[in-house]
């Protein structure tokens, strides 16, 4: 092969290896925010949920709301329609927090310290909390997952969360299950435990289950239920 | 007998979708019908453990809570009917998957993966939520033992029109869809079943849910945890 050929053939080679790897970064997660930026990841189609999108979301599943106002609207760390993406940006800066936006409304962090919500150290990280907001980027929308628990550890927390929440809003709505560490235990129907309150601004869930592959699964939600 | 009816979940009914506007539902408007044969060969085994006492319930539009409550506030079970009976007909499972559809709507997370519904309007080709439920209400109406087959002939219908059911892996794989997010959309449709279905027919049904894993999720995201970013598609895809 000519010289001028191989240089060619170096720097063609060369240029593919850069791109390449420049597409990979771009597909990785810290520059998702970036690609959203500049007009969209061609690959998220997540990312074409607008908050109007999101607020019908929330409108459809408040349909389930109740009738009397809550008397307090307990969440973690922030204010159901007061707190603002802002705040968040603010919270997630401080605490280091990793975060990230799928789509704009919604805000993903993954493997959340309890302290970093007030949480007492014992409760365990959060695998994922999701903040969804509404078209004025008020925080309306707060759910929380904790994967692979101990029975014993997702039941403690699991009752904790649920006192907590009947000190403030009185008994539960629903209810099925008592978060028995044993049967959190046993994958099936047997580890599944709910609770859910219902008024007619505020809904919240506690639950938990073991799916076999995921272990005691932990969820929460707080969800403003106003228009 | 014990049999007494219970409102569905949430309370949340055909009728109080159906004023949230885009996304009305009700099984009214569906053209599904039942076919004369019984129960095909996908339905489920019935393996309710007899608690109580009970009779087959007609279809009413409400989810059979079937016998008494348990102790845990769990419910008991009617021996005398078949799941299909005792979830209350296609009524009644199309109330809890009303139910279900919403309860996943409230996530902002699962949320996400219903982009196509919660558009306004719903792009061509793709299904509203209503039809997502109906097409959802034939499917476990039929693995439950009821007079059904899906995908149902003629699609259903509503008033968004006509949509033909697709198979599970048409519906999802588009989507992406990894392990750990299966899993919290299964966790999410067990939890809003639990206080209505008593724990046996809910492992019937969990384990039916558990069945479709392999069609839904994503291979190479089989044993990833949740997505960072939910719904990832290519343009224009998904369900």
């Amino acid at each position: 092969m000519a010289p001028g050929s191989k240089r060619r053939l170096r720097i063609a080679a060369g240029t593919l290896i850069a791109v390449t790897a420049a597409i990979g970064a771009l597909r990785a997660p810290f520059a998702r925010s970036l690609l959203m930026r500049l007009g969209g990841c061609p690959m998220a189609g997540a990312s074409k949920m607008t908050p109007v999108e999101m607020e019908h979301a929330r409108h459809i599943a408040a349909e389930s709301r109740g009738t009397e106002s809550a008397p307090a609207r307990p969440a973690l760390r922030f204010v159901l329609d007061s707190s603002t993406l802002a705040d968040v940006r603010s919270w997630e800066s401080a605490t280091h927090e990793d975060c990230d936006d799928p789509h704009p409304g919604l805000v993903i962090c993954k493997n959340v310290a309890p302290q970093a919500l007030g949480l007492d150290p014992s409760e365990g990280t959060i695998d994922q909390l999701a903040l969804g907001f509404d078209t004025q980027s008020r925080l309306v929308n707060q759910s929380t997952l904790r994967e692979h628990l101990s029975p014993e550890g997702a039941s403690r927390t699991a009752r904790d969360i649920v006192a907590t929440l009947q000190s403030k809003l009185g008994p539960a709505d629903r209810r099925s299950g008592n978060f028995d560490a044993t049967a959190l235990g046993r994958p099936g129907a047997a580890g599944i435990s709910t609770v859910a309150f219902r008024f007619s601004d505020y809904m919240a869930d506690v639950s938990t289950t073991n799916l076999g592959t995921t272990g005691p699964l932990l969820r929460e939600h707080y969800m403003s239920a106003r228009d | 007998m014990n049999m007494r009816k219970l409102v569905f979940g949430l309370s949340l009914t055909a009728g109080t979708v159906a004023s949230a506007g885009a996304c009305s539902s009700s099984s009214s408007p569906t053209s599904v019908t039942p076919q004369d044969a019984g129960p095909d060969s996908a339905s489920l085994p019935d393996t309710g453990t007899p608690v109580d006492s009970g009779s087959t319930t007609p279809d009413t539009g409400t989810l059979v809570e079937s016998g008494s409550a348990t102790p845990d506030g769990g419910v008991a079970c009617n021996p005398g009917a078949t799941l299909y009976d005792r979830l209350g007909g296609y009524d009644g499972i199309h109330s809890a998957l009303v139910a279900i559809v919403g309860q996943e709507l409230a996530n902002p997370d699962i949320a996400s993966y219903f982009f196509n519904q919660v558009a306004s309007p719903v792009p061509a080709g793709h299904p509203t939520a209503e039809q997502i439920e109906d097409c959802f209400s034939v499917l476990l109406a039929t693995v439950a033992g009821g007079p059904y087959s899906y995908p149902p002939d003629g699609g259903v219908t509503t008033d968004a029109g006509t949509f033909v059911c697709r198979d599970m892996a048409t519906i999802h794989q588009p989507l992406l869809i990894s392990g750990g997010s299966f899993d919290e959309f299964v966790s999410i449709a067990a939890s809003t079943l639990a206080p209505s279905v008593c724990a046996t027919d809910l492992a019937t049904i969990g384990a039916a849910l558990e069945g479709t894993k392999t069609a839904i999720v994503y291979a190479p995201f089989a044993d990833a945890g949740l997505e960072k970013f939910p719904g990832m598609v290519d343009s224009g895809a998904g369900q």
